[in-house]
């Protein structure tokens, strides 16, 4: 009785650590083949567009990239490269607004930053965070270099590490002393590192932040045409999303003042 | 900038001033050693020199007799001998005599891309004894050796022996060359305290006539600066460089007796028994007095901020007709001679009703330009302020102001949203100001050569249900284990869990079995099976080893438990009826198996329902 026993715990320990560890290696073929889907279009694209830059022919380089756009993909130094097409071209919102879409994807990238706050100098437009709560900047200083997508990946290795580390600590009773402070460290980095996760998806997708992207745009009290003008907004502006109703949003202003601007002005980063 | 002089000085490499007797200049090919006697073990470095181009690659030696030859490695250079610039290659070989005796070694013959290439012979003697390194000779040794002083030496001359604080004072550092190979020049230095730092221009080159003798001359120039009064001495100056020589050792057969130690003397033997050496050399100028004189105090502006030299102002605005917010650019531009470094942004009058940012230097030489952007905040502006630049001309020895503006501006009211009121506007918040860093002047970085990494939009990788199953798996697992192991601990250590447990299994498995007996219609394993299923059952119900499990011990363990008489009577005439078959007494058929087992059955949900 006990043999059997005995067996069917290994075997069920040895399926268990199998499973896991294929959990492991098909995580890293997905990101790998998602990292890897090269397509030979968009490069060409991407080269012609660059070439078109580099003549100053900045409408058609901006062609070539939104047409990679429209092959439903997308990468932090395209929308950089369209950021700068449309800051030459004096669309500082536009560019305000493919910089802050290429920070979602490569917040880490210096020369993005750079070009970022020069746009925001031109439109006069500092974004210094002072709307976000503490929790959210708790989370900016230590994820600010991360993207939402590292930093899930992060949570879902630590994840993978607590589970395998809890798992051996229930399987090996003899084991249990040694991996208490192990496992410890990796449920407070997986935690800090899902806190992260979770701040970082609501700040990008839940909140829906929005940029002007059109010149001094009236804000209206009401939804309709003739409805008094409560502020100005300026091109570049940040401002969040906060309903849409025909052709007209509704959005809130950093300091919590809300109004109703024309759905074209404000668009959704 | 000192980097890069120091590269053109490298290119000019050797500043050569030759003898009547060229040094190999008319030869394309050149053997020497860098020692004629060495002991065995030792080595010795050939050098196979080819001059005019670069690209000639190494020779051959093949075998010498007693030696053993060992390739080095190349290395080029560019020489200027007499003003005209040649380019060489010096293939090294390592030479070990492996036997006592004096080789000689050369003259070698080449051919490459058309070109006949005949060298020099050189001689190596190979002794028993520890052969002496030849002493390197000092730069003042060997100055004093050749007695070479007015061959080679230093000037260092300030146009002004007396001048103001932050008055430029020009320097020259003359390198004076006769008739000499030098090389490796270093820029300048010289003790400078008291001063500003010295930076060297491009050094010029050129020819001067001293004292009837003609010196190649290389001069540096650069302008220094007092600051602070008081009494200096500047210098001395400081070159350090190398002199290409004769090596002043043995030179074959007919050497000293016959010719003096003069490295130019001349003789149809120099050619094939001198061999150059390269000695480094430090040359030092004579020091200079400088007087540093104090700006005066009388009648110096409140507004002088140490500018001195001889300047000019040039103020403008662009543009000039503007609305409120639009920006105007404000040019000041210094010329002039004089010292740059002190000269700050002229003085604005004032900027009240103007924003203003941190103005753009730009530095050039003898002139220094400074771009400052306002923005009217009011169409009240009418005229960008008048400036104000003061400085201090040496030469008349008078303070100067040059006053410029004030720029008419025209100033229009920005544009208004017509239909609508504005109410509640919060200027503070709704345009933040620009952070204070911010630069005029810079623009956006290039764009990026590659796409980087693609993904497909909206989708990522933690909306997909892989990405779930990925996460949940894991986590189905380790449940699965954690409740495995539990029970597995409760097995072990609740006897009462455990015979509940094992006996539900057994039952089961013994049902089973008895199931498939049915079907063969052999009444002596049914009844068999039917025995071990009910021993093991019970067995593990009264936690009884199943094995010990007899009628007895049985119905016993079963009235101690209070179980119901009937069912212990079922029990009773279940194992009767298992001895009977089992032994060989009696024959059943399949209704009386089926009514066992239902029997069985019965007993058995009964015990479950018991929970004995």
């Amino acid at each position: 009785m006990l043999k059997n026993d005995k067996q069917k715990y290994y075997n069920l320990v040895k399926i268990c650590g199998g499973l896991i560890i294929l959990s492991l290696c098909a995580v890293f073929i997905y990101f790998s083949s998602e990292a890897q889907e090269k397509k030979p279009e968009p490069y060409q694209l991407f080269y012609t567009a660059n070439h078109s830059y580099e003549s100053k022919d900045y409408l058609k380089a901006m062609e070539n990239y939104i047409a990679i756009l429209d092959q439903g993909i997308e990468s932090g130094n395209l929308y950089y490269n369209i950021g700068n097409s449309f800051l030459k071209l004096g669309r500082l919102g536009h560019a305000i607004l493919c910089y802050e879409k290429a920070r979602r994807l490569i917040p880490h990238d210096s020369d993005l930053r750079a070009n970022l706050a020069y746009a925001r100098s031109l439109a006069e437009s500092v974004n210094d965070g002072s709307s976000e709560n503490i929790l959210m900047k708790v989370v900016g200083a230590i994820f600010g270099s991360y993207n939402l997508r590292e930093i899930i990946l992060a949570a879902t290795v630590l994840y993978l590490i607590l589970i395998i580390l809890v798992g051996i600590f229930v399987a090996n009773p003899f084991a249990s002393r040694r991996l208490k402070i192990p496992i410890f460290l990796v449920a407070i980095l997986f935690l800090i590192s899902l806190l992260g996760s979770l701040v970082r998806y609501f700040d990008d997708h839940i909140l829906r932040h929005g940029i002007v992207i059109q010149k001094d745009i009236a804000c209206k009290y009401e939804p309709i045409d003739k409805s008094t003008t409560y502020y100005i907004l300026r091109e570049g502006s940040d401002v969040r999303i906060l309903s849409t109703r025909n052709a007209w949003r509704q959005i809130a202003r950093p300091d919590g003042k809300t109004g109703w601007v024309k759905r074209d002005a404000v668009e959704e980063i | 900038m000192r980097q890069f002089i120091k590269i053109i000085i490298s290119v000019l490499m050797v500043l050569t001033v030759v003898s009547g007797r060229a040094v190999a200049a008319d030869k394309k090919f050149v053997v020497n050693l860098d020692r004629n006697r060495v002991s065995i073990g030792e080595k010795a470095q050939l050098g196979l020199s080819f001059y005019g181009t670069q690209s000639m690659p190494a020779p051959d030696l093949g075998n010498i007799d007693g030696l053993d030859v060992r390739y080095v490695g190349p290395s080029t250079m560019m020489t200027v001998i007499n003003g005209q610039v040649s380019s060489s290659i010096t293939h090294m070989y390592s030479i070990q005599p492996l036997k006592i005796g004096k080789f000689q070694l050369g003259p070698f013959t080449f051919k490459y891309k058309g070109d006949d290439y005949s060298s020099n012979l050189v001689f190596l003697e190979a002794v028993d004894e520890r052969v002496a390194p030849i002493a390197q000779a000092s730069g003042a040794n060997m100055l004093q050796q050749f007695n070479m002083g007015d061959r080679i030496y230093l000037t260092l001359f300030v146009d002004k022996p007396a001048a103001y604080a932050n008055e430029l004072i020009p320097v020259t550092v003359k390198l004076y060359v006769n008739r000499l190979n030098v090389s490796d020049i270093q820029l300048p230095s010289f003790d400078q305290a008291g001063f500003s730092k010295v930076e060297f221009k491009e050094p010029k080159q050129y020819r001067e006539r001293v004292g009837g003798a003609l010196y190649d001359v290389l001069e540096f120039k650069t302008s220094i600066f007092g600051t602070k009064p008081g009494d200096y001495h500047l210098g001395p100056a400081k070159i350090k460089c190398s002199v290409m020589m004769p090596r002043a050792t043995s030179r074959g057969p007919m050497s000293d007796d016959f010719f003096p130690n003069d490295p130019y003397g001349g003789s149809m033997f120099d050619d094939f028994f001198t061999r150059f050496e390269r000695y480094p050399l430090e040359l030092k100028s004579k020091s200079v007095d400088i007087v540093v004189l104090a700006v005066p105090t009388e009648a110096r502006p409140a507004n002088f901020t140490g500018a001195v030299g001889d300047y000019q102002f040039i103020y403008t605005a662009s543009p000039t007709k503007v609305k409120v917010g639009d920006p105007v650019t404000v040019h000041m531009d210094i010329n002039g001679t004089g010292n740059f470094n002190t000269v700050i942004i002229p003085n604005l009058e004032s900027t009240s009703g103007f924003k203003t940012y941190e103005p753009q230097v730009k530095t050039e030489e003898n002139r220094k330009s400074f771009t400052q952007v306002l923005i009217p905040e009011t169409d009240t502006v009418k005229s960008v302020p008048k400036a104000t630049f003061t400085y201090f001309d040496p030469n008349s020895r008078e303070f100067k102001t040059i006053i410029q503006g004030p720029i008419s501006l025209q100033v229009e009211k920005a544009k208004e949203e017509a239909p609508s009121q504005v109410v509640g506007p919060t200027p503070g918040i709704q345009a933040p100001a620009p952070s204070r860093d911010a630069d005029l002047g810079r623009d956006i970085i290039y764009i990026k050569e590659s796409p980087g990494i693609w993904f497909k939009k909206g989708k990522a990788f933690y909306t997909t249900n892989i990405y779930l199953g990925v996460v949940s798996a894991p986590f189905v697992l380790l449940m699965t284990l954690y409740v495995f192991r539990r029970r597995q601990t409760r097995m072990q250590t609740d006897s009462i869990y455990s015979g509940r447990i094992l006996a539900i299994g057994a039952s089961k498995r013994g049902l089973k079995d008895l199931s498939t007996r049915l079907k063969t219609d052999d009444a002596k394993l049914f009844y068999e099976a039917l025995f071990n299923t009910l021993q093991s059952y019970i067995g593990y119900r009264l936690h009884i080893p199943p094995a010990g499990i007899t009628v007895n011990a049985a119905i016993e363990g079963l009235v101690q438990k209070e179980i119901d008489p009937a069912v212990v009577s079922k029990v009773k005439k279940l194992f009767d009826a298992c001895d009977l078959t089992r032994f060989g007494y009696i024959e059943v058929d399949g209704r009386k198996m089926r009514d066992d087992k239902r029997v069985l059955e019965d007993v058995i949900k009964y015990m479950e329902r018991k929970k004995v």
